[in-house]
């Protein structure tokens, strides 16, 4: 058994509105190894996009610990946690969130450029992973001249071309067609199983969740099932 | 990279960005304008002012400039003016003894405020004694110059003066005078040898010149002058002056200063004419800056989400905050050159055919100084790249507060903001 990329420990997230406190996770604990496809699932308000936000260092928890690439997150600052998500964590968003003034190129070389990687080693692993999510040709194109399938692809690029040692997916498929929806996956499953890239994936969609090797269902803030499962390949 | 997306953000919003941008241009050129026009106007009435009998240095006796009177003199002028004309800078020198006194012509008389002045220097000094302003006759001539020793000497008087007295050229008149001390008035014939007009009523009304030996006679003051004047330009006065008190330093009894505080009526107004009208390009820029302030924290609050991906992406707050300021640099650089591009060639026109501004307010008196003629705009290197610094620094500063917003969001929260 590999390392925990992620290990979640006793986390509480409560969120203060008014006088009332939303409990949106209640000890939950998790670990996420190297090369899992694990997919967060559970109806809405359940608190997968509240869990990823703590993987993903971007939320701090109100209890508990969480140690991502062996640091612990909750200890960390704020330019310090910007260092762990941009060398440890890539994201792929529900609504792409390209950045829109830049080509699909740019875009994916963006986080390569923040990690001071030389120009031409930013050139070649740019052109080759926008070829392996397969947008060859389309790298000049600004994001409003993309379709939603071609947008997202170029957001699994962003996430994966520094290799980081895990990706997270919010809801990657919910603003997908069905055929772009099933290509995005296909894609994901592929860079998991050539690539070796590490996927936590929040979805209620049935198409991703029967694709995953790993399943974590969630209601109330509280993981009620985890297990792991012989993933649907076809 | 983030210059990359600051260009690009900025010609996102390609009406808006032009506006502000237009804003931003007019201000500064409007500045380079105000400022080109009243540096050469103020430049002009200052050589106005001190080219009517004044000038950039003068050497007084020490007391002469709060009493005017001749009991503060300088006693060895002939002296003094020649070690003023070696010094390096200064163009002419000129010597005067002056005092009031009282004219008359046969049952008229007016109070006259008399220069006597060596016609040969004062021709090179003062526009009163040149053509320019010479309305009937010539201007004096020394005592050594008139073709008979009991001819009255010259008398050179501004036109009020001689409409008061009504007289005209040839016309004697006598000029009262009282010497310093307990000495009796003493009065002298004076033949009227041309008459001018500054277009200052004080001066035309009640001024009048004569030859410094005719002066020094009747007042009984040998080789005395009650200022001897230097004529350099602006730029160098304060070197003259330094020059000039160099060389009187064994003297205390003198003192050296310079037009500002010889003509300080003047120098204030237009000290407060300038005030003026950096107050009002203050309102301006105030008004700019809120335009840019707005335009900026738009441009924020509208990409709230778009910052929140780029924090998610590991991007620092402070790299988003540079990212701000870059798109408050690429909008300054844009308008910055716009904006010399326009105040300048306004600047070039104005500077090359002037602006008559006779033509709507006809003859100008300013703090006694007659202004008639064009006026031109003068900008130097240093005021251009000033008052752009200046402008970029408005836009930049207007920046920082929208830019400091966006180093304090939370990812999670900006990413969710509609």
């Amino acid at each position: 058994m590999s390392e925990p990329i992620v290990n979640v420990q006793q986390v509480t997230k409560t969120y203060h509105q008014g006088a009332v406190d939303v409990h949106a996770l209640q000890n939950v604990s998790l670990s996420v190894n190297a090369g899992d496809f694990a997919v967060l699932a559970g109806p809405s308000g359940s608190g997968k996009t509240t869990l990823l936000n703590m993987i993903g260092a971007l939320d701090r928890p109100t209890r508990g610990r969480i140690s991502i690439g062996g640091k612990d997150a909750a200890a960390l600052k704020g330019g310090e946690l910007a260092r762990l998500r941009l060398h440890h964590v890539g994201f792929v968003f529900q609504a792409y969130n390209l950045i829109p003034v830049l080509t699909a190129y740019e875009n994916a070389e963006y986080v390569l450029l923040l990690q001071g990687v030389a120009a031409s080693e930013r050139k070649r692993r740019v052109t080759e992973i926008l070829s392996s999510v397969g947008l060859e040709g389309l790298e000049d194109r600004r994001p409003r001249e993309l379709s939603g399938g071609q947008q997202q692809r170029v957001a699994v690029a962003r996430a994966i071309v520094a290799t980081p040692d895990l990706v997270l997916a919010d809801e990657p498929t919910a603003n997908l067609d069905s055929r772009s929806a099933l290509d995005l996956i296909d894609l994901m499953k592929r860079l998991n199983r050539e690539r070796s890239v590490t996927f936590v994936v929040s979805s209620h969609d049935a198409r991703v969740i029967d694709r995953a090797g790993r399943v974590v269902l969630l209601e109330d803030g509280k993981i009620v099932r985890d297990e792991r499962q012989s993933a649907d390949d076809s | 990279m983030t210059l990359k997306i600051a260009w690009r953000s900025f010609v996102r919003h390609r009406v808006r960005s032009a506006i502000t941008s237009l804003a931003v241009a007019l201000g500064l050129a409007m500045m380079l304008v105000f400022v080109g026009f009243a540096d050469d106007t103020h430049a002009r009435m200052a050589e106005l002012g001190i080219r009517m009998g004044s000038g950039h240095v003068l050497v007084e006796g020490k007391g002469y400039l709060d009493n005017q009177t001749l009991d503060y003199l300088v006693h060895d002028a002939d002296r003094i003016a020649a070690s003023a004309a070696r010094i390096a800078q200064v163009k002419h020198v000129a010597v005067r003894l002056k005092t009031s006194g009282l004219l008359s012509a046969g049952e008229h008389s007016a109070p006259v405020l008399i220069s006597g002045v060596e016609p040969g220097r004062e021709v090179l000094a003062s526009d009163i004694a040149g053509p320019k302003m010479r309305v009937a006759g010539a201007y004096l001539r020394s005592l050594d110059q008139m073709p008979y020793a009991k001819t009255p000497p010259d008398i050179y008087l501004g036109k009020g003066l001689a409409e008061q007295l009504a007289v005209t050229l040839g016309d004697r008149v006598v000029l009262n005078l009282s010497p310093p001390g307990d000495a009796e008035p003493t009065a002298g014939a004076f033949r009227v040898r041309g008459i001018f007009r500054t277009g200052v009523d004080d001066l035309d009304g009640a001024y009048a010149e004569i030859p410094i030996a005719a002066a020094r006679t009747l007042l009984g003051l040998p080789g005395a002058a009650t200022e001897v004047a230097l004529l350099s330009d602006l730029a160098h006065t304060e070197e003259v002056a330094a020059a000039m008190k160099a060389e009187l330093a064994a003297n205390p009894d003198l003192v050296v200063i310079p037009w500002q505080v010889a003509l300080r009526g003047l120098h204030e107004a237009l000290v407060l004419d300038s005030a003026g009208m950096y107050l009002m390009m203050a309102i301006v820029y105030l008004v700019v800056a809120i335009g840019i302030f707005n335009t900026v924290l738009m441009s924020v609050s509208e990409r709230t989400r778009e910052f929140g991906v780029l924090l998610a992406l590991g991007t620092s707050s402070r790299r988003l905050f540079a990212q701000v300021f870059a798109e408050a640099l690429v909008l300054a650089l844009i308008s910055l050159t716009a904006g010399l591009i326009i105040g300048l060639s306004i600047h070039g026109w104005i500077a090359t055919h002037g602006i008559d501004l006779t033509q709507w307010l006809g003859d100008v008196q300013f703090a006694g100084v007659a202004w008639s003629g064009r006026v031109y705009s003068h900008l130097t290197p240093q005021v251009v790249v000033g008052w752009t610094a200046v402008v970029g620094a408005v836009v930049l500063l207007s920046s920082l507060y929208p830019a400091l917003r966006v180093m304090r969001l939370e990812p999670v929260e900006a990413m969710h903001h509609v």
